[in-house]
């Protein structure tokens, strides 16, 4: 049999490996293919990365695989995620599978590979759509500012089990698991904006006696490193907060990494029906029931995909920048200057932001408002169908669409877009100079909403909308508080607003069995000036 | 199953089953099997979190504007809102089968659906916690029996009809668990006079410090207090500079018991650290050691005796170590070259307190193998 001989992939002078495997053994026809995809990617697309090795993996092997890169540690959590997804692929919930796992060193050829794991149920149109599609996440996973930060090291991950293991089997495992849990809860509490909240320079001579001396944002730290705490204790928490910092990159990236890895994985089909008309149309109808619909859990593909298809246009035909903008709106439709620059944009993006700054400086107001017009649509389809046969329909689809329209103010909907893809935690910080000791006193900071957008310089309040959005009071808040008394082993107190912007305190005692709820206080944080004077 | 995920699975059916403060939601997974929707939901528990209220997530108080936009199935979220196709008879199937299933596969026998002829067989597999049968031994122990019986046939399948004599149970393994834990505070006289005894003390503190690891399973918690005239605590964190502490002012003994005594009870006490934790000794092990030169300043002696006597039946041992004194020439004992009595107010009190409890011994500066083995003989014995 006649085969075809690779030709070396080179990325920026640099040979790069990619192998498809099945258990030991070399796929040769996958491992021809995924260099074709590559080839497309870095020469016409101008992607780079390093070496890759796709696995095919079984059901079951596959979800233990994705739950253990979730959690590495082998807790009753990670089972969870082992049986959901077990039974997501069984049922093929989500058409698409891929899972880039973590980079592991090959000893025998002296190279780094980064793991991939595919179904190996798939189809073959499935399987290189997912090939093209986890291109795209290589490139953020090694171009990305945020992402090139954080490091995963497998081995790190081994000898954590291990030493779970050992935990369990010396304490106990109902003792240990309750100590999981309580650090689980405690999560929350971690900073995941470390680029927000820098440390400024103290004086190391000054007489100050404050505690803390300037606003902890990282309480998770702050209580690992002033607390006493048992041995195994302690190495918990540690490798709970390790863990923790792997969800920083996931959860401030989701946008940017699904809608680069659509994005790209669109561009390939569209080269693929050059030649395969029918591959083609197979690839992209499955790829659009993932990457086009408007649902919750693929918000970020969605929203991602849409964008950068946005912003390719915009950038290719030249409309963007200050002199654009001074245009009037028939000026605007008219204007046409063949710049070509968008893929280069993207490229650029994808480098140097996050999904905050991604969102907030390129989806601009018209993009926005189609976006808007295209959830009504969807809304007031599913409505139709309930409503249609009442005498009354036509007069509540009216009202509808007009509440509705009411409501998507674009300053509102880049928050209520980024809040639906999961993408921020609440911020909550230990105010300077609070800490006694014997008390956690907690205040939630809401400054962001300023640096982000210019909604409180119109109005000095808070519309109600908002703060029922942004409001901490909340059957999860409380648990989660009670848990951390707990924990902690004293009072705690968070303070925050209820849903109509008023001032509350959330207080709970030691050993106390439910929190009470204080009308006084500040509440949140809002003034950036407040920290620029601590600064 | 490798090696990596071990018995995680089991860990989770374990703590579906458990009642604790989770949150319990379900995971719905919608299929398609004989032109009906099933919907499998598999249960699923969250840990709470702080987290915004505004758009409602699982467990919150959930106003939000509620706008689903149900496009797709198997979309997260309450089974009325996903809109599945052809959604008019849904079936909800409520358990895992899979471990039945794997069990009758063992035996070579088919998998039918859960249904009339299963029944019991399901209650004993979805048996409630506390029953704490053994699920997998019983189902066996049935098969065993049926087929000793002549009662089970090939043919027909398998019938299910658990028995009284075929429940299984779990053996209940007692397991010893080092329950107990320990404080370990380490206090040290920070004066001037202490300065050249920084390694010498480290050492023989560090050394306690590992032993008791090793006794308590690691289930150690240190705390460091240091003491002039006045005592204060000093934080975990700035561990590696508290043998390296020196300070200004006399030397008092008094203020340092009254501060551990206040750390017990929850009173108020100086502290550079951040958290007052509590010292729970009626939960735990108690471990104080004391590292002086002995050069208080005339300070009387009755109230340290009552401070101590209050003290010592919250504690399970005293470690006194008094440095500074060096054999001299002639059999007399020398601090700095100044001769000292023998009869020392404070160290002779301690040793006729409580000899079971309060260890005390006077060492020279000396960090060699052979002196530090004496003193942990003495103060360990």
């Amino acid at each position: 049999m006649k085969t075809e001989s690779l030709e070396k992939l080179l990325i920026n002078g640099r040979e790069v490996k990619i192998v498809a495997m099945r258990g030991s053994i070399i796929d040769e026809k996958y491992t021809r293919e995924a260099n074709k995809i590559a080839k497309f990617m870095v020469e016409k697309l101008g992607l780079s990365f390093g070496n890759v090795q796709f696995k095919f993996l079984d059901n079951e092997e596959f979800a233990e695989k994705s739950a253990l890169w979730q959690n590495p540690l082998p807790t009753w959590d990670t089972g969870q995620n082992k049986v959901i997804n077990e039974n997501m692929m069984q049922y093929r919930q989500y058409s698409l599978f891929e899972q880039v796992g973590n980079k592991f060193y090959a000893m025998v050829e002296n190279q780094e590979y980064t793991e991939v794991f595919i179904n190996q149920n798939d189809t073959r149109d499935e399987i290189l759509s997912v090939i093209a599609h986890v291109y795209g996440h290589l490139h953020v996973i090694d171009n990305n500012k945020l992402s090139k930060t954080l490091e995963i090291n497998n081995n790190k991950h081994e000898s954590y089990r291990s030493r779970y293991r050992k935990i369990e089997e010396v304490i106990g495992i109902n003792e240990t698991e309750e100590f999981y849990n309580l650090t689980q809860t405690l999560s929350s509490l971690v900073d995941i904006y470390k680029d927000l909240h820098k440390e400024p320079k103290l004086d190391y001579y000054g007489k100050e006696k404050d505690f803390p001396k300037q606003d902890v944002f990282d309480v998770y730290k702050f209580v690992l490193d002033n607390m006493t705490w048992n041995g195994w204790e302690k190495e918990i928490l540690d490798m709970v907060y390790d863990i923790n910092q792997l969800s920083i990159s996931v959860t401030r990236l989701k946008i940017i990494h699904e809608g680069f890895a659509s994005f790209v994985e669109n561009k390939y089909i569209e080269e693929v029906t050059k030649e395969d008309l029918g591959l083609g149309w197979e690839m992209k109808h499955k790829f659009l029931s993932v990457a086009d619909v408007l649902s919750e859990p693929q918000m970020p593909y969605f929203l991602g995909f849409r964008l950068f298809q946005n912003i390719e246009k915009r950038w290719n035909e030249g409309k963007h920048g200050p002199v654009y903008e001074l245009l009037t709106d028939e000026e605007k439709r008219n204007y046409s200057k063949n710049e070509g620059k968008g893929l280069e944009e993207i490229l650029h993006i994808v480098k140097h932001n996050t999904d905050w700054e991604f969102i907030f400086s390129y989806a601009n107001k018209d993009f926005l408002k189609t976006l808007s017009e295209e959830i009504i649509e969807k809304r007031m389809f599913l409505i139709k169908s309930q409503v249609e046969d009442s005498p009354w329909g036509k007069w509540i689809l009216d009202r509808m669409k007009k509440t509705m329209q009411e409501e998507l103010d674009p300053d509102l909907m880049r928050f209520e877009l980024l809040l639906r893809t999961e993408n921020y935690m609440p911020m909550i910080y230990i105010p300077k100079g609070e800490f006694l000791g014997d008390n956690l006193p907690l205040r939630q900071d809401l400054s962001f909403i300023n640096r982000y957008s210019n909604m409180l310089k119109k109005e000095s309040k808070l519309s109600e909308e908002v703060t029922a959005v942004f409001s901490l009071n909340n059957k999860m808040t409380r648990r989660s508080l009670l848990r951390l008394s707990k924990l902690l082993n004293l009072p705690v107190s968070l303070e925050t607003m209820d849903k109509k912007g008023q001032p509350l305190i959330l207080y709970v005692e030691v050993g106390g069995k439910k929190v009470e709820k204080i009308e006084d206080g500040s509440g949140p944080r809002f003034d950036l000036e407040e920290k620029s004077e601590s600064e | 199953m490798s090696n990596e995920i071990g018995d995680a699975e089991d860990k989770y059916r374990r703590r579906i089953d458990k009642e604790d403060d989770l949150i319990l939601t379900s995971e719905n997974i919608v299929d398609i099997m004989n032109g009906q929707t099933v919907i499998k939901s598999i249960p699923v528990k969250i840990n709470p979190r702080i987290s915004y209220s505004g758009l409602g997530g699982p467990g919150g108080d959930g106003d939000g504007d509620g706008d689903d936009d149900g496009e797709g199935e198997g979309e997260e979220g309450e089974p009325n809102n996903g809109g599945g196709p052809g959604g008019k008879s849904k079936v909800k199937v409520g358990i895992d089968a899979r471990r039945l299933k794997q069990i009758m596969e063992n035996w070579g026998l088919k998998f039918t659906k859960p249904g009339k002829k299963n029944k019991k067989l399901l209650q004993v597999l979805i048996a409630e916690n506390g029953i704490n049968e053994n699920q997998e031994k019983t189902i066996e122990a049935m098969l065993d029996r049926q087929m000793a019986t002549g009662e089970f046939k090939k043919q027909h399948g398998f019938k299910v009809n658990v028995r009284d004599e075929d429940l299984r149970y779990d053996f209940i393994h007692e397991k010893s668990i080092p329950n107990q834990s320990a404080t370990f505070i380490i206090v040290r006289d920070v004066s001037g006079s202490m300065a050249p005894y920084t390694e010498f003390s480290a050492t023989i503190a560090g050394l306690i410090e590992f032993w008791l690891r090793n006794k308590y399973e690691n289930n150690v918690k240190v705390r460091f207090v240091a003491h002039t005239d006045v005592a204060w605590e000093i934080g975990t964190k700035s561990r590696k500079d508290f043998f390296k502490l020196i300070s200004e002012g006399s030397t008092a003994f008094n203020p340092v018991y009254q501060t551990i005594l206040a750390m017990m009870e929850g009173k108020p006490y100086d502290s550079q650290g951040a958290f007052k934790d509590r010292i729970k000794y009626e939960e735990e092990d108690v471990f104080v050691l004391h590292i002086t030169d002995g050069d208080n300043n005339g300070e009387s002696i009755s109230p340290i005796k009552d401070t101590l006597q209050q003290l010592i039946p919250k504690l399970t041992k005293l470690f006194y170590l008094q440095v500074g004194l060096t054999a001299g020439k002639n059999g007399g004992q020398f601090y700095n070259g100044i001769y000292m009595s023998d009869n020392e107010p404070f160290y002779d009190l301690l040793v006729s307190l409580d000899k079971e409890k309060i260890k005390a011994v006077k060492s020279g500066n000396d960090a060699s193998y052979q002196n530090v083995k004496k003193v942990l003989d003495q103060l360990l014995d």
